[in-house]
Order: structure tokens, then sequence, then C-alpha cells
């Protein structure tokens, strides 16, 4: 399955530049798919605007450190690891928006879900973006090392290599 | 050979910015500050070389509490702010009463204070002067009577 890079114009901050996927035969763009299924509920709409405010301000003013990211085996997830959930039902970790932090100022924000359970491989919301954000952490980092893709750390870019087909 | 770079495709997303704009204020003040006094507690962490262990220690909790605290298990009370604050021997979260001007707490006096006039109406002309930072507001005593507030500065 091939794999697009986007630029997210409306996401390029001060301090970070936020990125997408597009993944071949899916209807939309990464982000926005989940984007538009967090948002069709009240509480969704609530939380995943307070995980779109950490978004802004890290890229804006903070920059993206690793202490503002949940570390997920080769990728990571937002919220920040301290952002307190307030719910009173048992089953709710409420909202992961999976991502791979590649610098502190390059971040590809990738989709996720609903946390239902303590173990994500248990969860059947947010397994799947998981281990897809895990294999592409994994297939750019090695990218990167074959020369393939570079960070361009001043202009906060992500650049591929016109021959490079980037594959999951 | 040189290689020659893609042009990455750009899709925009309004709809990001709407989220925020529309979002409830206690929910964006919450992110805000949280954000804020996770990235001062972990400044403070590392100038002073602490570990969470550390920490830990000098709060007098376990590094298994710490970790909830600061991981987002335990929702941060007043009362775990102040045992971060006595461990860290700095101020993490500022009151209006404690609030310091130009870095002075209250009671200090600022000797050198140089205010510049906007060109329209004087040019450039500078003004030195003292003045002392005092409450904003105090505490009426038993008659009554206002104690001197503002007047006491400059």
């Amino acid at each position: 399955m091939e794999v697009a890079l986007l630029n997210i114009p409306s996401l390029q901050f001060h301090r970070v530049h936020y990125y997408t996927v597009h993944l071949e035969g899916r209807d939309t763009n990464e982000f926005r798919d989940f984007f538009n299924r967090m948002n069709s509920n009240e509480k969704g709409k609530i939380e995943l605007a307070e995980i779109n405010r950490y978004i802004q301000q890290i890229g804006e003013v903070l920059g993206a450190f690793a202490k503002h990211f949940k570390k997920e085996d080769a990728a990571e997830a937002l919220p920040p690891p301290y952002y307190f959930i307030e719910t009173d039902s048992p089953g709710d970790y409420g909202l992961r928006l999976y991502c791979i932090r590649l610098t502190p100022s390059v971040v590809i924000l990738l989709n996720g879900g609903r946390k239902t359970t303590q173990k994500v491989k248990d969860c059947p919301n947010c397994y799947p973006h998981f281990q897809l954000a895990r294999n592409l952490a994994k297939k750019i980092d090695q990218a990167i090392i074959d020369g393939d893709i570079e960070i361009d750390e001043e202009n906060k870019e992500i650049v591929v290599y016109e021959d490079y087909i980037l594959n999951l | 050979m040189i290689k020659k770079k893609k042009v990455l495709l750009a899709e925009d997303m309004p709809e990001f910015q709407a989220s925020i704009d529309n979002m409830p204020a206690d929910s964006k003040i919450f992110v805000d500050k949280s954000l804020e006094i996770a990235h001062y507690i972990f400044q403070l962490m590392e100038r002073k070389g602490l570990k969470q262990k550390d920490l830990a220690e000098k709060m007098g909790k376990t590094e298994a509490e710490v970790s909830k605290i600061l991981g987002g298990m335990h929702n941060l009370t007043l009362r775990s702010i102040a045992k971060l604050e006595a461990a860290l021997e700095d101020t993490i979260v500022y009151t209006p009463l404690s609030f310091s001007l130009f870095g002075k707490k209250i009671g200090e006096t600022i000797n050198e204070v140089t205010s510049k006039v906007p060109e329209k109406k004087s040019p450039k002309m500078t003004y030195d002067y003292s003045c002392k930072v005092v409450h904003l507001y105090k505490k009426h005593d038993d008659n009554n009577n206002n104690g001197n507030t503002l007047q006491e500065a400059i």
C-alpha cells in the first residue's frame, strides 16, 4: 500500500510543522479521518478540540519535545502524558491520536480513536491505528538511514527524493 | 548524481482552527495551563538535575505516586502543586497576590524604571523614577478605613 506524505498548510506553526499521510485507496487523509470521526459527538468534539489546542500550542510556543507526547513503541501519541481525563466510565481512557515525532520541529499526525482498554492491543478502536503508526515510523526511520528521506530542520521540511516510494 | 526532491501535496484543514475557536473557554484554559505547568515542572527538574525518583523522595512520595501525578492519572490538586513547589523550591503557579512586577516581590523597591513616552505625544522623553511594589488589594481594618494602596507607589 502506497503512502503519500502531505503538507497541512494551516498546521505549519512557528516551532513545528505538522504533516499527515494519505493511504492508497482511502477516501481521505488519516488526520482528517480522525478529526471527522471524533467530531461526530459532543464528548468527542470537546476532547478533540483539546487535542487540537495541544497541537497548536506545542506547534506555536513550546516545540515538539518528547515530554509532551506519550511514547507508543516506535511512534508517539497525543494528548500529552500529563493530560488528566475526567470520566465516570471505567472503560474510558480518552482519545488517542497516534503520530510520529521525527524531530522537535517536524511531526506527522496520523489517526486514532477512543481507547477503551488499558493495553492498546486489546482496544479495537486504537490498535489498528497504533500498528499503522508503529510500522510507518519504522519505515520512515529506515528511509532516513538509507538517504531516501531527509529532514530539513531549518525549514521544518520532510524531503522525499523522487525515486522513493513509501510503502507499507 | 544530484537527487531530485518530490513536491509534497498539500491538503489544508480549516476545520482545525474552527474546532479551537469553538471550544469551551474552560477547556482552552485547562489545556494552556496544563501545558505551561508541565513544561515548567520539567524545566525545573532538568535545571536542578532531578529525576522522578529524586523528586519523589523530596515530596515524601513513592516514585509510582509521582509518576501518576506527572502522568495524568491523578488530577493535579492544589495540595500536590504545593508539594511540588516545596520540593522544587520554586513557584510554579502564581496567584494575583503573589504576582511580582518586574521580577520583584510585594514590598520590594524598584530603583530604576524607565518609561518612554510615545513619540506622538513628546519626542523621545524618558523618565527615571523609583516605585514600590504594593498590594493591589488591601483589607479594610475594623474601622472600615481603606489603607493606602497605589498612593504608596511613586
